[in-house]
């Protein structure tokens, strides 16, 4: 693992094998206090903190992002054949007896 | 690891249906899921869950449609491949179809969701690069050269269509720099920032310890800062 500048005193390092509890809110606020009273006199550790900070905050974004319109269309159409298959003689559903519910056209 | 949620895992024809119209209280949010609370995310999971073994086919249809997202989302962010995303679209519709009926476990059944399209993507790995069909975690790993093993990943590379894709989706700097993670911690990443799970389902999915997962999505994030920094 790269360590950034910075990450050389006991202090930093101990910030490192912390940091992910820290920022997933997991540490008790002793802990919390003394982390964010490093950061403020080490520029390396206030940095690693913003940016691993920045890195979660753009995964959880994607996480919210749609689909794409046309994947999500085809995840509806092929709940709705799978659906809408009836059983011989009966009203409820099952699943189709071939292996694969058909696709749409791309 | 935890149970299955499943009293009987293979037995057969599904039990699924018929599906009464009445509307379920749940399924009236968007359907486009990646929800930002894990809590409330695993509630609706249970409630659909509940919904769909009891006959209600708008449940039923929003947990098949949430099943088909899962497994869009995890294959194609971390196997890279949007021919096989479709396929394992359509193994968890199908398996989660089959099953539902059998679970005993709702609030579990998230963990069984993703440990299904995690299994569909190694399978779908083994096939493309000719490696053994049969099921090997991750930690076991695969025979190296030298006599050792060697970690599975199970990225292949993204074809550049499959990148555009990506692109577009999630943006190019994030698909960069989650490429090139190594395999197993980019599924963690996935599973804990991306599809927010908690650190005991994403041990659940994976297979090793929570004491595991959080020491590689520690690992995983400066990674990952460092990619996305440098770009």
């Amino acid at each position: 693992m790269r360590t950034r500048k910075g990450a050389k005193s006991t202090a930093c390092k101990d910030l490192l094998t912390r940091i992910s509890a820290y920022l997933d809110g997991e540490l008790p606020a002793p802990a919390c206090r003394a982390i964010e009273a490093h950061c403020r006199d080490c520029p390396g550790c206030a940095a690693l903190t913003e940016g691993l900070r920045r890195t979660i905050g753009l995964c959880q974004e994607a996480g919210r992002t749609p689909l794409p319109d046309a994947v999500r269309e085809r995840a509806r159409a092929s709940v709705r054949r799978l659906l809408n298959r009836r059983p011989q003689g009966g009203s409820g559903v099952t699943a189709p007896s071939r292996s694969r519910v058909p696709r749409a056209g791309r | 690891m935890q149970k299955s949620v499943f009293g009987d895992e293979d037995a057969g024809e599904p039990r699924a249906g018929p599906y009464n119209t009445a509307r379920h209280p749940v399924v009236t949010k968007s359907h486009n899921l990646h929800l930002s609370d894990a809590g409330s995310d695993r509630a609706e999971y249970a409630a659909l869950v509940r919904g769909a073994a009891r006959g209600d086919r708008e449940a039923m249809e929003g947990l098949l449609i949430r099943a088909q997202e899962v497994a869009y989302r995890f294959s194609l962010l971390v196997c890279g491949h949007a021919d096989d995303a479709e396929e394992v679209m359509q193994d968890a519709l199908l398996k989660t179809y089959r099953h539902v009926g059998r679970i005993r476990r709702p609030d579990a059944f998230r963990t069984w969701l993703y440990q299904t399209v995690r299994n569909a993507c190694l399978m779908k790995r083994r096939r493309r690069v000719g490696e053994p069909q049969r099921l090997m975690s991750l930690e076991q790993g695969g025979p190296a050269g030298n006599g050792g093993t060697r970690p599975i990943d199970v990225e292949d590379r993204a074809r550049p269509a499959d990148q555009r894709l990506m692109d577009a989706w999630v943006g190019a700097r994030l698909r960069r720099a989650l490429s090139a993670l190594p395999g197993p911690y980019r599924a963690i990443v996935v599973l804990r920032e991306i599809e927010g799970l908690s650190t005991r389902e994403v041990a659940a999915v994976t297979g090793i310890s929570e004491a595991n997962v959080k020491t590689r999505l520690h690992r995983a994030r400066v990674m990952l800062r460092n990619q996305l920094e440098d770009m």
